[in-house]
C-alpha cells in the first residue's frame, strides 16, 4: 500500500514537473515571440528615420537613439545593412562620432581581439564605417588576420583612414590574386590623394616588371593624371609585359602627348602591346591615328587587326569610311576584319572595345 | 508629375524604393513606381508621344529586363522620348561610359545622395520643359 502511495506521489509530482517545464517553454516562446516583434518594430522605425535624415538632414539623433534601444547584434546588423548601400561617405563621417559613444559600438568592436574570426569580421566591418584615427592599431592588426574575409573587410577601414595604412596595403597589392587586387585597389581609391602620394614614386623602372605592372594598373584605375604622367614615361621600358600594361592604362589619358607614345606602342614588337595600343587610340578617340589604325588593320596578328578596327569604328566619322574602305580592299584578312567591325552597332562597338 | 514631366522610379530594391519614394513624398512629387524591368519597359513604350519627356529613375539590377536593355531599346524605339537617370550598384568607369553613350541622362552609382539627386530632380525636370518647347 505504501509503495502504491509512493508511487502515485512521485507520479504526481512528476506529472507536475513536466506541466510545469512545458508551462516554461510555452511562456518562454511566448516571450521570445514578442521579444521578437518589439525588436523588428524597432528595425522597421529605423529605416524611415533614415530616410528622414537623408532627406531631410535632420538632426541623426533620434537614429542613434533607436539603435540603443536594439540587442546589439540587431543594432549593429542594422547599421551594416543600411550603411553601405544608402550612405554616402560623408554621410557616414557625421554619422559615426555619435554611434563611437554607444556601448554596443564598443562591444561590437572589442571582437577585435576575439578569437572567433566572425567577431573579427564584425569589428573589421563596424570600422569600416565608424573608424577613426585612434582605430589605426586595431586596423593594422585585422589587415594581416589569418581570416581572408577579415582582411578583405579590415581594407575598407584602413581606405577609410588613409595614410600610413594605404602605403601599407598598397604595398601588399603585387602579392594578391587578381580578384582580390582589384578590391582592394577599389576601395583605397576612395582616398585618390593618399593613393597618389603612395603610388607616385612607385612608378619608376627601378621596380621589378611583376611589381611595376601592378602599380600601373593601379594607377590606371585610379586615373590621376600625375600618375598616368609616371605610366607614359615607362612605354620604353625593355620588358614587353610593362609596355603592354602602359599601353593599357594610356586609354585612361586623354592629353595629346599620348597620341604620340600610342602611336610608338603600335609599332611594338609584341601583338599583344600593339593591341593594347589600338584599343587606347580608340577610346581616346585619336583622329590623329586613323591612318596608322588603317594600316594596323593588315597587322599579322588578330587581335591587332581585330582591335584597330573598333578603335576606327569607335573614332567614327572619317574613321569609319576609312573602315569601310578596308572592307573593300584588296587584303582579305583585313577586309573580313573590317567587314565584320563595320557591321556592328554602336553599342555593340562600346561594349566589345571595353572587354 | 514634376511639374508637367512624368517621373517613373523603376528600382526591385525594397528599401531604395521606400527611400526614393519618401524622399519624392517630401518633395511633394508625383510617380509611378516599377519594381519589374518588363513593365516598365512596356509603360515606357506605352506612353504618347510628343508629350513632355518622362524622367526616370531607372535602377539597372532589374528582374525580367536589366536597366542597360531597357535603355538601348528606348535608345532604339524613343531616343527622344524620355530622360534617364541610371541607378546602379557598379561606378566602374566603363558601365557608366556605357549608360551616357546608350543615352543616360546621368549615371548615379550607389550610394548616392538623395538630396543632391532631389535637387537634380528640378533642373532635370526644367530640361524636359525645355524639350517639350523645342
Amino acid at each position: 500500500m505504501l509503495s502504491l502511495d509512493a508511487l502515485a506521489v512521485a507520479l504526481a509530482t512528476e506529472g507536475a514537473l513536466i506541466a510545469c517545464a512545458l508551462g516554461g517553454l510555452v511562456a518562454l516562446r511566448v516571450l521570445l515571440v514578442a521579444r521578437t516583434r518589439r525588436v523588428e518594430a524597432a528595425v522597421a522605425e529605423l529605416e524611415p528615420m533614415l530616410h528622414r535624415w537623408l532627406v531631410e538632414d535632420t538632426p541623426p539623433d533620434p537614429i542613434v537613439r533607436q539603435l540603443r534601444g536594439l540587442p546589439t547584434y540587431v543594432a549593429f546588423r542594422s547599421v551594416a545593412r543600411l550603411a553601405t548601400p544608402y550612405l554616402t561617405f560623408e554621410r557616414q563621417q557625421r554619422l559615426a562620432p555619435l554611434l563611437r559613444r554607444e556601448t554596443w559600438v564598443r562591444e561590437v568592436l572589442d571582437g577585435a581581439d576575439s578569437l572567433l574570426w566572425w567577431r573579427r569580421f564584425d569589428a573589421a566591418r563596424l570600422l569600416s564605417i565608424v573608424g577613426g584615427g585612434d582605430d589605426a592599431p586595431a586596423i593594422a592588426s585585422l589587415l594581416a588576420d589569418t581570416s581572408p574575409a577579415v582582411r578583405l573587410v579590415a581594407i575598407d577601414a584602413a581606405a577609410r583612414l588613409g595614410g600610413a595604412l594605404v602605403e601599407r596595403e598598397l604595398a601588399t597589392l603585387p602579392a594578391r590574386q587578381d580578384a582580390v587586387q582589384q578590391y582592394q585597389f577599389a576601395a583605397l581609391s576612395r582616398h585618390p590623394a593618399a593613393v597618389v602620394a603612395a603610388l607616385e614614386p612607385r612608378l619608376t623602372p627601378l621596380e621589378t616588371p611583376q611589381r611595376l605592372t601592378t602599380w600601373i594598373d593601379a594607377a590606371a584605375a585610379l586615373a590621376h593624371p600625375t600618375v598616368l604622367w609616371r605610366v607614359r614615361d615607362l612605354a620604353l621600358h625593355p620588358d614587353a609585359s610593362v609596355r603592354l600594361h602602359v599601353a593599357r592604362a594610356l586609354r585612361r589619358q586623354p592629353e595629346p602627348e599620348t597620341v604620340p607614345v600610342l602611336l610608338r606602342l603600335l609599332q611594338d614588337d609584341d601583338w599583344r602591346v600593339r593591341a593594347q595600343a589600338a584599343r587606347a587610340l580608340g577610346a581616346l578617340r585619336a583622329t590623329s591615328a586613323v591612318s596608322p589604325l588603317a594600316t594596323a588593320v593588315r597587322d599579322r596578328a588578330w587581335w591587332v587587326r581585330y582591335r584597330s578596327a573598333l578603335a576606327l569604328a569607335q573614332i567614327g566619322g572619317d574613321a569609319r569610311l576609312t573602315l569601310l574602305a578596308v572592307a573593300h580592299g584588296e587584303d582579305p584578312l583585313a577586309r573580313d576584319m573590317a567587314a565584320l567591325v563595320a557591321g556592328l552597332s554602336s553599342a555593340a562597338v562600346v561594349e566589345m572595345s571595353e572587354v | 508629375m514634376v511639374d508637367g514631366a512624368p517621373l517613373v522610379v523603376a528600382t526591385a530594391d525594397p528599401s531604395l524604393m521606400r527611400m526614393l519614394t519618401f524622399a519624392l513624398d517630401q518633395h511633394h512629387l508625383a510617380y509611378t513606381p516599377y519594381t519589374s524591368g518588363s513593365a516598365v519597359l512596356d509603360a515606357l513604350l506605352a506612353m504618347p508621344k510628343g508629350h513632355t519627356p518622362a524622367v526616370v529613375l531607372l535602377d539597372v539590377d532589374l528582374p525580367g529586363v536589366d536597366g542597360h536593355a531597357i535603355l538601348e531599346r528606348l535608345g532604339v524605339e524613343r531616343p527622344e522620348g524620355f530622360l534617364i537617370v541610371v541607378l546602379s550598384s557598379h561606378a566602374d568607369e566603363s558601365v557608366q561610359v556605357r549608360s551616357l553613350l546608350a543615352g543616360a541622362l546621368d549615371h548615379l552609382a550607389k550610394p548616392f545622395n538623395v538630396r543632391v539627386l532631389m535637387a537634380k530632380l528640378r533642373r532635370w525636370t526644367s530640361i524636359a520643359r525645355r524639350c517639350e518647347a523645342a
